[in-house]
């Protein structure tokens, strides 16, 4: 570990630029689940993910599409916290850093939560605080997941997708 | 057959030991009473040895009480130490081992224990193969002949056949010293599996054995066995999920290969991964960076659950097909640390048979490898500058959690078997028989090529077209569900329905009853059809059939009803091997040959 690390940082030095911009491609953050929505700005920029922005009645769709073409789906209430996530790409984002704190709630996130089961190309959590949608095989996955608790006045569930 | 590295390393250790010993003595540390060195030099009459033989090791002890030296033997009991005296012994092998031993035979001297001496000695067992090489389908009333070698019988005692079960399933005829004929029953209904074995008459414990399953009809060297009967894990049998066997060499040489059973036919992944637990015989070569790092590749799971483990090259037999030089994935027994960017964080390795239900996955979807979708390189820099999650250089003690990918080129991407097979290499067929009601087990066929052979005609199956991402349109209950797609590793019919699902298996669908439903495919392209199924009460069922492995009824919930619009949200509907009872259905893999008449692949046909 030591070793690898001691190289790492030799390539950093190396060629800086290239390197900070690699690692800052390869480390996408988001604005997660029930966290707030004035860093989403923050997150594209880290991401250089492109972003589009539509706002209805009762909330805005942030829409990031990352370096390798995951299209992930912010939905914000008008009180500024995201209360749900959609993605859906040839491969699955980084949960945890999608669902933030919910992501305690993930299988295996803990040893609690690890259990041994068979079918692994579908998921879904029903929790009180936590809906979660996760379907797909190799190639193209997608999914959703909100907290009910923090939909907005008059939107349902099934409008983050 | 190989051996333990480590042995060798404990043997290099001893010789080097006893070279001190020898030094030190000659600088004067351990000498007799006059002043003069005490030294052993040993001879053997032989290095090699076969199964039985002997060998006489004479030791010249320059010692002035001329009072010799002792004799120790290691590994202990590897055989048998005979007709001590001071200065010679005879070694003799054992007679019913089966792996190549190096032994370490040791002259102490009586005057002066420290000081010795040794000497290695090979000793080869007796090896026996027997040829095909793996598992083979053949048709009822034919024959197959086979063929036995074997090595280092300096006796030339030759082998004994045998079969099991021994009645109903075959039998063995024309016996010659080197070979033998299988005769499969002159009639089937269900396909009949026997296990032929050949035995060395010098030691019975040198074996080699080859599955014949006999079928009714469509048998070939192209088709191989499927069984659906809850896979490899005793007691948590894994329903509605399809097995069969492969053999994996070494590249480039028959004589070290391994048949691994427990295979997961897998049409919603690509490529063969294997667990290292399956092959400890096997050393197959892996890429290195020229730092000491390995190439490794991850697989992740819709439910943060991932597959982890080097890219290794082998020779992969399946039926008569072979796919040389073949990139699989080894799947990691260890739990040592993974990137983050496989393991999503989760702790869900699926590293053990109890953990992955299966010992291997062949994965053949329509696709060359892991990384192409419809023609598209992702992994390789020429799409996506960065790379996806999905290739990773890591040192051999792990990943560091923070290791991000790298860009991995069509070369060294773990790759779909059936592509690399010489001629039958444009896609499969999958076909299991039809299923009413639950059963224990079933069967099918898993056919290479399509039509490339006699056996694997197109017909009049319909041919479905796949969109850019790999996926086909299915129409059901009123959604237009674009993100669908045929997996055969999944074990249910998986949509987002209105039924209510189960209170005990909660992802699966319990309707009060047996519901008859239609939905529609659509290709992307082209293809267009009707498919009628049924889901009834999971809970029900598996109450009422436990450890059954066949369900063609079973549904599961993998979104919201009508989450779908416009192709965002729940828009997957699962054609899981439910689909696949009763049904041949076809797999087109991309950038491959195509019959006439049919459009590029990737497609399905059924």
């Amino acid at each position: 570990m030591k070793r690898r690390r001691g190289e790492v940082i030799v390539k950093a030095n190396r060629c800086f630029p290239l390197a900070a911009i690699l690692l800052l491609l390869s480390t996408p953050a988001f604005a997660a689940l029930g966290g707030d929505a004035s860093s989403v700005r923050d997150d594209q920029a880290r991401m250089m993910a492109t972003r589009k922005v539509k706002e209805t009645r009762t909330y805005a769709i942030h829409e990031l599409t990352t370096a390798t073409g995951i299209v992930i789906r912010q939905y914000v209430s008008p009180a500024g916290r995201v209360f749900g996530v959609s993605w859906s790409g040839a491969f699955m984002p980084d949960m945890s850093q999608l669902l933030g704190t919910y992501f305690s709630q993930f299988p295996g996130a803990t040893r609690a939560t690890s259990v041994v089961r068979r079918d692994h190309n579908h998921l879904i959590i029903r929790a009180h605080r936590l809906v979660l949608e996760s379907t797909g095989h190799m190639r193209a996955y997608s999914g959703r997941a909100y907290d009910p608790a923090l939909l907005p006045e008059g939107v349902q569930g099934y409008d983050v997708r | 057959m190989t051996y333990a590295r480590g042995r060798r390393v404990a043997q290099a250790f001893v010789i080097f030991a006893s070279c001190l010993f020898l030094f030190s003595c000659v600088g004067g540390s351990n000498t007799t009473p006059t002043g003069t060195p005490i030294s052993i030099t040993l001879v053997s009459s032989a290095n090699t040895l076969a199964l039985g033989q002997s060998v006489v090791v004479t030791a010249r002890v320059y010692d002035q009480n001329n009072r010799g030296a002792t004799w120790t033997l290691s590994p202990v009991n590897f055989g048998t130490l005979t007709d001590q005296t001071a200065t010679s012994v005879t070694y003799t092998a054992p007679s019913d081992f089966t792996v190549p031993t190096k032994i370490t035979i040791m002259a102490t001297s009586v005057s002066n224990p420290d000081v010795t001496s040794s000497v290695q000695i090979s000793v080869s067992p007796i090896l026996v193969t027997i040829a095909p090489l793996t598992e083979r389908t053949i048709n009822a009333g034919e024959q197959s002949p086979m063929i036995a070698s074997v090595v280092n019988d300096l006796t030339s005692s030759g082998v004994t056949w045998s079969i099991s079960p021994p009645t109903g399933a075959g039998t063995i005829a024309d016996v010659t010293p080197s070979g033998a004929t299988y005769v499969a029953p002159a009639v089937v209904t269900n396909p009949v599996t026997a296990k032929i074995t050949v035995s060395s008459i010098a030691n019975p414990s040198a074996t080699a054995s080859v599955r014949f399953t006999t079928l009714a009809a469509g048998a070939g060297p192209n088709v191989a066995a499927l069984r659906v009967d809850g896979g490899p894990v005793t007691g948590a049998g894994r329903p509605n999920a399809a097995f069969t066997s492969v053999t994996i060499c070494n590249p480039g040489d028959l004589t070290v290969c391994q048949t691994i059973d427990g295979i997961l036919v897998d049409t919603g992944s690509v490529g063969l991964r294997i667990l290292q637990s399956q092959i400890p015989l096997l050393k197959l070569p892996t890429f290195s960076d020229g730092s000491g790092n390995t190439l490794e590749n991850c697989v992740t799971y819709p439910d943060g659950s991932f597959l982890w483990g080097p890219v290794a090259r082998a020779d992969v037999y399946i039926a008569g097909e072979v796919a040389p030089n073949d990139l699989l994935q080894v799947i990691t027994s260890s739990n040592n640390p993974v990137s983050n960017g496989c393991s999503n964080g989760t702790l869900n390795n699926l590293n053990s048979m109890e953990l992955l239900g299966a010992n291997g996955i062949l994965g053949i979807g329509p696709e060359p490898t892991d990384c192409i979708v419809a023609g598209r390189n992702l992994c390789d820099s020429s799409i996506l500058p960065t790379p996806p999650n999905l290739y990773f250089s890591c040192p051999s003690q792990g990943c560091d959690p923070t290791d991000t990918a790298v860009v991995v080129g069509r070369d060294k991407q773990v790759t779909n078997p059936v592509a690399l097979f010489p001629l039958d290499n444009n896609g499969t067929i999958l076909q299991l028989a039809p299923v009413s009601s639950p059963e224990v087990e079933t069967f099918g066929t898993l056919t290479f090529g399509i039509e490339t052979e006699t056996n694997n005609a197109l017909g009049g199956a319909t041919v479905y077209t796949t969109n850019r991402e790999g996926n086909f349109t299915t129409i059901f209950n009123a959604q237009t569900l674009s993100a669908s797609y045929i997996d055969s590793g999944a074990a249910e019919f998986v949509f987002p329905g209105l039924m209510p699902t189960c209170s005990v298996n909660t992802k699966l669908y319990c309707p009060p009853a047996l519901r008859n439903l239609v939905a529609t495919n659509r290709g992307s392209t082209q293809g267009m059809g009707d498919v009628s199924f049924s889901v009834d009460n999971a809970d029900t069922m598996f109450a009422s059939d436990p450890g059954y492995a066949v369900f063609g009824s079973l549904g599961a919930q993998n979104a919201t009803y009508n989450s779908c619009v416009n192709g965002a949200g729940g828009c997957t509907f699962v054609w899981g091997l439910p689909f696949f009872y009763g049904r041949s259905v076809y797999t087109a893999i991309d950038g491959q040959f195509v019959p006439f008449g049919t459009p590029n692949a990737p497609w399905w046909a059924y």
